[in-house]
């Protein structure tokens, strides 16, 4: 299994579309860190609020803030619902439906290897792939803040849903964005699973892509509308964003347990309806 | 004729003796806040790190430091250690006795002891801090003569405590500051915010440049060459 | 000793379509059985149940004894596959698909890889991409993924397909060889009738799902064997086998009699007519293709 892992994540390492969310990634953080170095205080503006009331000297601006800031701040939004989902989606959607369009599943499952086993070692390569692009985003913007603002604490400004502004020393923040992005990287991993499930059905990389990217609008829509109030929190939508609650003071792990869990199911029911479906099929392919 | 000449002088001897056991039971209000205004008064400069926390419903600042530098009459720079400093205005560092201005009447109320310290209990009004600017408690050290709480009938019923510890034998000079104060009104109204400021590390009258007063506050450094290629 | 393949009952139904109904097969060791049939007869249907593509709504096939569906791994351990046009991840080298593709269940070394390149012909392309390879090129290595590891049992579809006559002949003297030298059994499916007779000791003849003729080639063409009769007169001698129980009588155009022996031999058929008096002038064997004997199987279904 781990070899066929590694089959998996060596194919995957050989397409070039592999890597359009790592440099969607690089140029997105180099150009947060361009708006941050000569955007000033447009670009923070939201700690304006934070001086009433406060002397400020310094400036909240490094590693930490800038890998906070493309994670929980308002700008993480468009981040979190659309790059990541899409790029996220583009791996998971083409693993199963590409063989299929290729042949080359045929080819394959004619050796004797067995189908959970191959199954299971495609979702390890996806979810190790979501992982690597989650830690990446975090990563890289922390390596371009570090370069050109140095490192500290962490300055974390409010947002709609809580409106708290925090700041937290360096090792506090570093295990918070650890810890952010672990969450983001659940997230990304169940949108991921719907491509995933969808490719493994119907066999059109194409259709899962754009079929996940579909579900997850329409989820958010759904969540926004108040007669579906009572469903909200069982959306996955509704939790691709715990992220943020990493750095509330003080985290809410029961909310985070809750979105966890949530998302687990969606994961764990994707994961074995898709095996069920992928352990019957006829390959006509 | 005889016993109201008897009587006369034993009366005025005893309110003489009143007057001097009053004198010696009960301290100036004023002698003591102008003692306070003394306050650090051998105290020319020091330098001392400065850890911050505030807790309330909007803001939750843990264990931000800064490294303070003061020097007199009154010169301050704040170095930010972790990038920024955030630090509640107000005179907190400098003696708290200076906030009560010229104007202030004190009352002598009481003695107490607040805070395990043995203190005179002052009420202070300040009528040049505008009509109907509240009154202010202050309890202050007997022995040291610098103040160890205070409490504000503001609407935010803000309560301040300073604990102090003596530096090089020398120096009686704060080491925390505690503030409690409740928002009037607003969405978080009633809702504690607590702050405190930590001293330690001082160094005491050990010369300070002019320098540092006139340059920029400075943040943590920790980034590559690259990063000092190109800092503002 | 068990057949190596072995199918019963097998039973595919697409929704209305019946693609394979109740096919009964069996494959001994180091044969090389022709698998033939008309398109959509369900060979490749048949070939993709054997390898555990398609699931069978009836019946079993097994490979060495072991159930393909139920013991997936077990059956296919010692078979090499090439089914349809072989398909590879046009991203990877020739020789990366190789290594990818058959270490998923299997074991081999570099030096393997690089034998069957060699024996394929195309150990100087093994590090090019497949997608620089032309269907030739796909071919050979389709077929080196099947013969990779030394399998026992191989199976192929069409496995000359779009190779130029050199190559079809350097296929067909390799599954010769696979056989003779290795002692693997071939189980390949092709539409090329004069190459199935050539290589092939057994086949079968699908139709409709169904097997419809089955037996050694050589055994099939005998029994399909006819002779040409050349009698005077030529009426009176038609009568006369027609009269005999085990000889049927075709007449031709140029007054010749093609007559095919179901039992007897020729030279009790030329008695049987010199002893009615008829002068027979030539009485010469012809032997059928295997084409002709599966057209004439077809047109009898």
């Amino acid at each position: 299994m781990i070899r066929q892992i590694g089959f998996e994540l060596y194919k995957m390492s050989r397409r070039p579309r592999t890597y359009l969310g790592f440099a969607a990634f690089v140029l997105i953080n180099f150009f947060v860190m361009i708006g941050l170095k000569y955007g000033h205080l447009e670009m923070v503006g939201t700690h304006g609020a934070m001086r009433t009331g406060f002397g400020v000297v310094g400036s909240p601006v490094n590693a930490e803030f800038m890998s906070w800031l493309v994670l929980a701040s308002p700008l993480a939004g468009p981040i979190l619902i659309m790059f990541m989902p899409f790029f996220i989606c583009l791996v998971f959607g083409e693993i199963f439906a590409g063989e299929v369009g290729d042949g080359t599943l045929r080819t394959v499952l004619c050796r004797p290897v067995r189908r959970s086993s191959f199954f299971a070692a495609k979702f390890m390569a996806s979810l190790i792939y979501a992982l690597c692009l989650v830690g990446f985003l975090g990563a890289s913007a922390y390596v371009m803040g570090w370069a050109f603002f140095g490192r500290g604490g962490l300055l974390v400004g409010g947002t709609f849903e809580n409106p708290m502004i925090a700041w937290y020393a360096h090792r506090p923040a570093l295990w918070r964005l650890a810890l952010g992005y672990a969450l983001m990287g659940t997230g990304a991993v169940t949108v991921g699973m719907i491509a995933f499930f969808i490719s493994n059905w119907l066999h059109n990389s194409l259709g899962a892509i754009g079929g996940a990217i579909m579900l997850l609008f329409t989820m958010l829509i759904i969540g926004e509308i108040p007669y579906f109030k009572p469903i909200k929190d069982y959306l996955f939508s509704t939790h691709l964003l715990m992220g943020q609650k990493a750095f509330w003071d003080p985290i809410p792990w029961k909310e985070i347990a809750f979105s966890i869990k949530c998302l687990g199911v969606y994961v764990a029911a994707l994961f074995f309806v898709s095996l069920a479906i992928f352990r019957r099929k006829d390959v006509l392919a | 004729m005889r016993l109201r000449i008897r009587v006369a002088p034993a009366l005025a001897a005893l309110l003489a003796l009143s007057a001097v056991a009053v004198a010696v039971e009960k301290p100036s209000a004023d002698a003591i806040i102008a003692a306070l205004k003394k306050g650090f008064a051998g105290v020319n400069d020091y330098s001392a790190q400065v850890t911050v926390t505030v807790k309330g419903p909007q803001v939750s600042i843990n264990g931000m430091q800064m490294k303070l530098y003061f020097k007199k009459p009154s010169k301050w720079h704040i170095d930010a250690e972790q990038g920024v400093a955030m630090f509640p205005q107000g005179n907190f560092f400098g003696n708290p006795a200076e906030e009560l201005a010229t104007g202030a009447q004190a009352t002598y109320v009481k003695s107490e002891n607040r805070l395990g310290t043995d203190c005179h209990v002052l009420k202070i009004s300040r009528p040049n801090a505008g009509p109907g600017a509240p009154a202010l408690t202050l309890w202050v050290d007997k022995k040291h003569t610098v103040i160890v709480a205070a409490e504000s009938a503001t609407e935010s019923a803000m309560k301040t405590s300073w604990r102090y510890a003596m530096i090089d034998g020398k120096y009686y000079l704060p080491t925390e500051i505690c503030a409690d104060l409740r928002p009037p009104g607003g969405a978080n109204a009633n809702k504690p915010v607590k702050a405190t400021i930590r001293f330690s590390n001082y160094k005491v009258n050990k010369g300070i440049d002019d320098k540092i007063f006139q340059s920029k506050p400075q943040t943590a450094d920790n980034g590559p060459h690259l990063r000092r290629r190109y800092r503002n | 000793m068990a057949p190596i393949i072995s199918a019963s009952k097998l039973t595919k139904r697409f929704r209305r379509v019946l693609a394979v109904d109740g096919l009964d097969l069996e494959v001994e060791r180091g044969e090389v059985f022709g698998f033939l049939g008309p398109n959509g007869a369900g060979k490749s249907t048949t070939l993709r149940m054997m390898v555990g593509l398609i699931r069978p709504t009836r019946g079993s096939v097994r490979l060495f004894g072991h159930d393909v569906w139920r013991e997936h791994c077990a059956a296919l351990r010692n078979v090499g596959a090439m089914i349809e046009s072989p398909a590879f991840y046009k991203y990877l080298s020739g020789r990366d698909n190789l290594r990818i593709l058959y270490n998923t269940g299997g074991n081999c070394t570099r030096k393997q890889i690089d034998e069957t390149l060699d024996i394929v012909g195309l150990l100087g392309r093994a590090d090019d991409k497949v997608k620089s390879y032309s269907q030739g090129m796909r071919q050979r290595l389709g077929i080196g993924l099947a013969i990779l590891g030394k399998p026992d049992l191989v199976l192929m579809d069409e496995p000359t397909n779009g190779l130029d006559p050199q190559g079809m002949k350097e296929v067909r003297d390799l599954i010769g060889r696979l056989s003779r030298d290795m002692n693997m059994t071939v189980f390949l499916s092709s539409h090329l009738l004069h190459e199935v007779e050539q290589i092939c000791t057994r086949i079968a003849v699908v139709n409709k799902g169904r097997v419809i003729e089955t037996g050694n080639v050589s055994d099939l063409l005998r029994q399909s064997e006819t002779y040409d009769v050349h009698a005077h007169p030529v009426e009176a001698a038609s009568e006369t086998i027609l009269r005999l129980e085990w000889a049927d009588v075709e007449a031709s155009a140029d007054g010749m009699l093609n007559v095919r022996l179901t039992a007897g031999t020729p030279a009790e058929l030329n008695k049987a007519l010199v002893e009615q008096g008829i002068a027979v002038s030539a009485l010469i064997p012809r032997k059928p293709s295997l084409e002709e004997l599966y057209l004439r199987l077809m047109q009898e279904q």
